[in-house]
């Protein structure tokens, strides 16, 4: 006996090790430490059977194909991969220069620089307002109106309450809707002279929410794209109001109205021009097992709600979903094409438009897939219902279409 | 465990650059080891391609952040085959495989008599229903040291374990293969 103190692990590694190297025989083994003979002779015995088992390789059939699959499917992956990178690059420039082409004087928001005690005050003195019933009948009033200024302040409380950014744009969208609403009741009681108050104040909501949509630090990639998503629906339904209200208004009105206009126009344009300027994301995910492919588009990827998106994946079936006979199998050996033309996106799940799409697709196969694609987006187009009786036509420089407007003050 | 020899490091150099056809023979080369090892875990051989195929796959992917830092490449391509046999266990709990279900597997050895093909066929299908109820670290241990015949060093590289803490996994997974099988081997 050897090293009588060595524990059975060290023991049975130590004649594994003398078996596998030929230097012993199980018998030899057993007999350098026989007060473990009983413990290490099943367990001598099943490694030699375990080494002398049959070998098992890879099916000649899986075999011969495997290399050019998964060259294949590399090739397409690099393909892919460079034009991706291609469109963000794109992307960026877009972006950059949309910036640089934008006229808006984008102002900061002061948020979150008020203190606890100024807040408290706001809330008390906003509660007191609500109590009394001054906020409910003011928020009908016109300007010209003795309630005006106070549903002016309720407006500015409402936005100094509020803790987001995105809470702050659904808001400017809302008081810029109001708005347009009260110049069609101005013009309908026939006290013109307030529009261009009023037009104003519209135009500066519409500018600080595309601020946000643009500028801000906090917003999520999820909210950035249902602001977006609403912007668009919103801003088209108001140059519809804004049109008649053009077409009603005495002439010296109409100069700040179709400023007004053009600002909505504008801004729709610039956001859907963001929008599809945005590269798709083609990143599509497979889970390990069984297969499933996850088209997942950055949010920047929202599309216009009127558009479908074509989404053209061509995965390369695992030697699994090969037998699938639910998998279309093309002419190029190894790859399968899916093609998902009829993509249909029902209206009634986003009523408001504010998630669009609501979920993007999975496609779930038996077996893995190792996808590669793209999912394109529709060439641009404008929206069936979009106003075609435009005052002046759009110029296509956007630049060309505002002079520099003197920004609002930030709120204090 | 065979060290990476210098025609393998410069294909891993070349892949590394985005060579697919370097990183086709590097998959030639360990196509038959690694589909090995992932069929005596899943002892599922029509999965064990297509699980084959993710590891590659996977390895194309982490390339550019390979480095050899002493250890051979196989012992990589081990760790990733590990992680996806984790995956396809976590996704399949509840998918139990019975021996009847096992697709036939192909053996290495070309055999003269069907018969004998046959016994053999049945021997690898007991062994890896065998396998299959060790311990993910037994599993390994095994396959590694008994199957692929790597040494006690080389298999704590690839499990990233010291060499102590392997041959008591060593010890435990053949004291629980002995009672799974020992009837088998009688």
């Amino acid at each position: 006996m050897k090293i009588i103190s060595d524990s059975i692990d060290v023991i049975l590694d130590r004649c594994i090790t003398d078996i596998q190297t030929g230097r012993k025989g199980i018998e030899e083994c057993l007999r350098a430490y026989p007060d473990f003979r009983e413990e290490l002779t099943p367990l001598l015995n099943m490694v030699v059977n375990l080494e002398d088992y049959p070998r098992v390789d890879a099916p000649d059939d899986f075999r011969g194909i495997a290399v050019t699959r998964l060259t294949n499917i590399l090739q397409a992956r690099s393909v892919n991969t460079k034009r991706e990178v291609g469109s963000n690059n794109k992307r960026t420039r877009n972006k950059d220069d949309l910036k640089r082409a934008s006229l808006f004087p984008l102002f900061q928001s002061n948020k979150r620089g008020f203190s606890i005690i100024t807040a408290l005050i706001i809330i008390v003195l906003f509660l007191g307002l609500m109590m009394s019933g001054v906020i409910t009948v003011s928020a009908s009033a016109l300007p010209g109106e003795v309630l005006y200024p106070i549903k002016s302040q309720i407006e500015k409380i409402r936005l100094d309450l509020s803790l987001s950014d995105f809470t702050d744009s659904q808001l400017y969208l809302t008081f810029a809707s109001r708005r347009i609403s009260e110049s069609s009741e101005l013009l309908e009681l026939g006290r013109p002279e307030y529009i261009d108050e009023v037009m104003n104040d519209y135009s500066s909501n519409l500018i600080e929410v595309l601020t946000i949509l643009f500028e801000s630090k906090t917003l999520t990639n999820q909210e950035r794209a249902s602001l977006a998503a609403y912007i668009i629906e919103e801003l088209i339904f108001n140059q519809e109001q804004i049109n008649i209200i053009y077409t009603r208004a005495p002439q010296q009105y109409q100069g700040i109205i179709k400023e007004a206009l053009l600002l909505s126009q504008y801004g729709h344009d610039i956001v859907v021009e963001a929008i599809l300027s945005s590269s798709v994301d083609t990143s599509i995910t497979t889970s390990a097992f069984p297969g499933e492919i996850t088209v997942t588009p950055t949010l920047e990827n929202l599309l216009l709600p009127t558009d479908l998106p074509e989404i053209n994946l061509t995965a390369f079936p695992s030697e699994g979903a090969l037998r699938d006979p639910n998998i279309r199998r093309t002419a190029i050996p190894g790859l399968i094409k899916i093609i998902y033309p009829d993509w249909v996106i029902d209206p009634s799940l986003f009523p408001n438009g504010f998630v669009w799409p609501p979920a993007w697709p999975t496609f779930s196969t038996q077996y893995p897939v190792w996808p590669t694609g793209t999912v394109i987006p529709p060439t641009r187009s404008l929206p069936s219902d979009y106003p075609s009786d435009m005052p002046t036509p759009l110029p296509k420089n956007p630049t060309e279409r505002f002079p520099e407007r003197t920004p609002r003050p930030s709120r204090p | 465990m065979p060290d990476t020899n210098q025609s393998e490091v410069s294909l891993i150099e070349s892949a590394k650059q985005g060579d697919i056809d370097a990183f086709g023979e590097l998959y030639t080369i360990h196509l038959d080891a690694i589909y090995r090892y992932i069929y005596y875990r899943i002892n599922n051989a029509q999965d064990a391609e297509d699980l084959t195929e993710h590891t590659f796959l996977k390895a194309y992917e982490a390339l550019p952040d390979y480095q050899q830092k002493g250890k051979p490449f196989s012992s990589w391509l081990y760790r990733i085959a590990h992680n996806v046999v984790v995956d396809y266990h976590r996704l399949n709990k509840d998918n139990i495989i019975s021996i009847e279900e096992t697709h036939d597997i192909e053996l290495g050895q070309k055999q003269t008599s069907t018969l004998q093909e046959i016994v053999n066929v049945e021997e690898v299908q007991t062994l890896a229903e065998g396998i299959s109820q060790l311990s993910s670290e037994q599993q390994q241990v095994i396959i590694l040291r008994f199957l692929e015949g790597f040494s006690h060093k080389e298999v704590s590289q690839i499990l990233d374990k010291n060499e102590g803490a392997c041959r008591m996994i060593q010890y435990r997974a053949l004291l629980t293969l002995q009672q799974i099988l020992g009837d088998y081997f009688k």
